[in-house]
């Protein structure tokens, strides 16, 4: 049977703001003690006072530097260039993708696409004019992705675009965005199960850099594939 | 702000304030001098690299947002910095808990290569170490159930079941624990 913690009593109250830190807390008493924590300067300050104990725990890890790419992620969140600054081409919008991938799906449907007749999920590359860059579509078997060039954006010298899958946390370099025509980039089998799940990557790199996901360029543009419901599976 | 005697975290202070008024280099400089310390409390609780990329990604965003409410009264900076990352890396773990979320032993190479890299950072904590012998008075009993707690975000009862201990006992080395931490850090300080 549970007995609550009674906290008028200092001893017991100073172990409850210890559990309460630490996260063990039984929902009741978690409860009672917050409602007292509410109005308590004592109390939080006992609460402050186990946080800094326990911070021994936290202290005795030893750092692990995080890849580059965390710090890139966080200055475009919270410091978003403008788009002239973007190397000059595409920005990256969930939004913008989906309306894009939604407008473009039912055009496609309309007309007969010159495209792989089996995919039917669908990812747009935008460029900088917001406009389709590139059509990445899967394959119905999920072995490959066929990749059409509509309009892509002009890159300095030395410098190319390549497509990435993010499947299970994990980072898959498919090939390099091809400057025109149609790509077909393999899907390594163990990937193709979750292949419509992943997060599509593309990022700018030089021509020859390695495919290693810690060096990973300027990510450019990013999202999800779109189902294309309805399209019966045309192109 | 009230200078203290350490001057790592007044620094650390100031970068705060800084973050506050939306200054963006103050939270490079901050990402700079913490987010090793603050990985390695989320890859300790969420133990999936990518995923614990993504959680420190959230971190440092949320710190950038709130570095107003930070009282430097009430908590040192890093102890403040901690307290998020360990929230937010639980409430992933809550989150995620039925996915899979731990990686091969892969993840364990590619953090060991990171380390070698982290040599400096290393001897940073190894000579912060002044009161990290209080963790070893703990048996080691306790030891592991403060850190299940800690880190797996474990209740009482996942413990018990996690040990294959009753629930008193337990209680009992959380309780018994927390008592000689807390003597062994006040008679440190």
């Amino acid at each position: 049977m549970h007995h609550p913690i009674d906290l008028t009593d200092p001893e017991q109250r100073n172990q409850a703001a210890g559990e309460y830190v630490l996260g063990t807390l039984s929902v009741q008493d978690k409860a009672a003690f917050e409602a007292l924590l509410v109005f308590s300067t004592d109390l939080q300050k006992e609460v402050e006072q186990w946080r800094e104990h326990l911070q021994l725990l936290n202290s005795q890890l030893e750092p692990v530097q995080p890849p580059k790419r965390v710090w890139r992620a966080i200055e475009e969140i919270v410091k978003p260039e403008p788009w002239f600054k973007r190397l000059n081409f595409w920005q990256w919008s969930t939004a913008v993708s989906f309306s894009c991938a939604f407008v473009l799906g039912l055009t496609l449907l309309l007309q007969k696409p010159p495209m792989d007749n089996t995919a039917d999920h669908l990812y747009v590359v935008h460029n900088d004019e917001k406009k389709p860059a590139w059509l990445v579509n899967t394959s119905m078997d999920r072995s490959n992705v066929m990749v059409q060039t509509i309009d892509p954006a002009k890159l300095p010298s030395g410098l190319v675009c390549k497509l990435w899958l993010k499947i299970n946390g994990e980072y898959l370099m498919l090939g390099t965005l091809p400057h025109n025509g149609l790509e077909k980039m393999m899907v390594p089998e163990p990937y193709r199960p979750m292949l419509v799940k992943a997060e599509v990557l593309v990022s700018v790199e030089p021509i020859n850099g390695d495919n290693d996901p810690d060096k990973m360029g300027r990510v450019v543009d990013r999202g999800g594939f779109m189902p294309l419901s309805g399209s019966t599976r045309r192109f | 702000m009230t200078p203290t005697q350490d001057p790592e975290q007044d620094q650390l202070k100031q970068l705060l304030q800084a973050c506050a008024r939306q200054e963006d280099r103050a939270l490079k400089k901050l990402y700079q001098q913490t987010s090793a310390h603050l990985f390695a409390i989320v890859l300790r609780i969420i133990k999936n690299e990518s995923h614990a990329e993504d959680c420190l990604q959230q971190i440092f965003v949320k710190i950038w947002h709130s570095a107003g409410q930070y009282n430097d009264d009430i908590a040192r900076p890093m102890t403040w910095l901690s307290t998020i990352a360990r929230n937010q890396a639980l409430d992933w773990l809550r989150r995620y808990k039925n996915d899979r979320l731990h990686d091969s032993d892969d993840v364990l190479v590619e953090m060991s290569d990171q380390r070698q890299n982290t040599e400096h950072l290393a001897e940073q904590w190894q000579s912060s170490t002044a009161v990290h012998h209080c963790l070893e008075t703990l048996n080691s009993d306790q030891r592991q159930c403060l850190e299940l707690a800690y880190f797996e975000g474990f209740s009482h009862q996942e413990m018990a079941e996690h040990l294959k201990q009753p629930l008193g006992t337990v209680k009992t080395w959380i309780r018994r624990g927390l008592e000689r931490l807390k003597l062994c850090i006040t008679q440190s300080i």
